[in-house]
């Protein structure tokens, strides 16, 4: 398992500074939540390190060598598959067939949408494309697992299933993850580590590390008022 | 999840069917009143027979066997152009879309076709092919252009976001050309090989008027007026929009058998 580190990256549109020199490193088999305000330029630092957009600047230490999982805003589910069929999809680069269905099978009853296996996306409730988006990016055998807002729009129960699903899912294979969020609240009872962007252009302001281990946090814990505080000034200010 | 109940939905689709036939019929009624008021008014055979008149002439035809010899020679020139402008179509507008540089040269011979009168066509064809050959390859020209633009907006139109996902994913090319690409394209393909159907009988029809091959509706068409006989003439006309009517209706079923258009997919 690699430690894998951003060096002053920045992405420029034209005249238009997003990201301005974001350095930062990544713990083996660690959660990282990026934090920041609606449009500070974060899902383009996501899609910098998946090799989506090219950095304009800074290095990407060994991201452009590894595999990745990505669980984006939107579920990006083929609407003429069946739910495991989209799971084979994205598994499709996988040579071993009988590894591949396997992975395909797990992931879904994992994500709880056995019995929807044959079920095509536009009969799906949301909570369920998102679910399936997930067990997705799971299923995928990557090395970083990148999830972009997998977790909003959705209302707070859902929200909360989501979160445990994505905990359920990682303890089986602990990966190395960033997690894009606006939501403090996700950041804390998800990540290790919290990188906090300013509003665009794009700077880290601080990094913070959650010392509870994930499996006692509950969402919303006054455990981690203090650190909560602190985000939230940061972010207001 | 929501879901609606399947008695309610299927009343509703019933009675927007039924709604749907009693306008078509509605339609037919006026159209047949107007036709035969002004055939009254004009008081000329020659000029504009009357529905009843063209009924007779079609009911002679349908009696006779080189009426049917002709529906088998037309429909046999429909088919082999229609299957020839798919098969080229599709092959070099899926090749064009991804491909720039295809799609470049491809560019200027597509609108040169799609540029030329139909007319034009079968004259030049008439010069080069037997009687029964120009039907066909000038129908094929006519719904080339069709195919292939229809196959390329089919490719193109893949959702951006999609393919990115792919991407990440290293979908194999191969995987990603026949789960994503092609079932995107298939509503832009059912669209294109209707209207190429369509169009596949009327020049059809309009080069067995010209070229004149031993069977077929437009060698009847053809006859009929050299004859100055103009209930058969419209006898075979109505027999032509029946039948393009008929193999349009048949293209439907067999895209619906087959799936149609996917859920999701740009129509």
């Amino acid at each position: 398992m690699k430690r894998y580190e951003l060096d002053g990256v920045g992405k420029s549109f034209g005249n238009l500074e997003v990201i301005s020199e974001i350095s930062a490193s990544f713990e083996p088999s660690s959660v990282t939540a990026i934090l920041g305000p609606s449009g500070c330029g974060k899902t383009t630092l996501l899609n910098i390190i998946a090799g989506i957009l090219p950095p304009s600047k800074g290095s990407l230490g060994d991201f452009p060598s590894a595999s990745f999982s990505y669980s984006f805003q939107e579920p990006r589910l083929l609407p003429w598959l069946s739910s495991m069929d989209n799971l084979r999809f994205a598994l499709s680069a996988i040579q071993d067939k009988k590894f591949r269905e396997e992975r395909a099978q797990r992931f879904l009853v994992h994500s709880g949408l056995a019995e929807f296996s044959a079920t095509k996306p536009p009969k799906l409730s949301g909570g369920m494309k998102r679910r399936l988006s997930l067990a997705r990016a799971f299923a995928y055998p990557s090395e970083i697992l990148l999830l972009d807002e997998a977790f909003s729009a959705v209302d707070l129960k859902l929200r909360i299933e989501l979160m445990d699903l994505f905990s359920l899912l990682w303890r089986e294979e602990k990966r190395t993850t960033i997690i894009v969020t606006h939501d403090v609240q996700d950041a804390l009872y998800l990540a290790d580590q919290i990188l906090v962007l300013s509003s665009r252009p794009a700077r880290l302001l601080d990094t913070l590390f959650v010392p509870a281990a994930r499996e006692r946090r509950s969402y919303g814990s006054r455990e981690l008022i203090d650190l909560e505080e602190r985000l939230y000034r940061q972010i207001l200010a | 999840m929501k879901q609606s109940d399947p008695d309610i939905s299927g009343q509703r689709a019933n009675t927007r069917l039924y709604r749907r036939f009693a306008a078509g019929i509605l339609g037919i009624g006026v159209s047949i009143a107007l036709w035969q008021s002004l055939s009254s008014t004009i008081g000329s055979a020659l000029i504009l027979p009357g529905p009843a008149e063209v009924v007779d002439s079609l009911r002679v035809l349908l009696a006779s066997s080189s009426f049917w010899k002709a529906v088998i020679g037309s429909m046999e020139r429909v088919f082999f152009s229609f299957i020839i402008s798919i098969g080229i179509g599709t092959l070099t507008g899926i090749a064009s879309g991804l491909n720039p540089w295809i799609r470049d040269s491809l560019a200027p011979i597509i609108t040169t076709i799609r540029a030329t009168p139909v007319l034009a066509l079968i004259l030049v064809a008439m010069f080069w092919l037997p009687s029964t050959g120009v039907p066909i390859f000038s129908a094929f020209l006519m719904a080339y252009p069709i195919m292939h633009t229809s196959a390329y907006s089919g490719v193109v139109s893949a959702d951006k976001e999609l393919l990115e996902m792919a991407s990440v994913f290293k979908v194999p090319p191969n995987v990603k050309f026949f789960k994503m690409r092609l079932p995107a394209a298939r509503g832009h393909f059912l669209a294109g090989a209707k209207n190429a159907l369509g169009l596949c009988w009327k020049v059809v029809v309009a080069g067995e008027v010209l070229s004149q091959p031993r069977f077929g509706l437009g060698t009847g068409l053809q006859d009929a007026r050299l004859s100055l006989e103009t209930p058969r003439v419209l006898a075979w006309a109505v027999a032509t929009v029946f039948l393009c009517g008929i193999s349009e209706f048949a293209l439907g079923i067999l895209a619906k058998k087959e799936g149609g258009a996917p859920e999701g997919a740009a129509k």
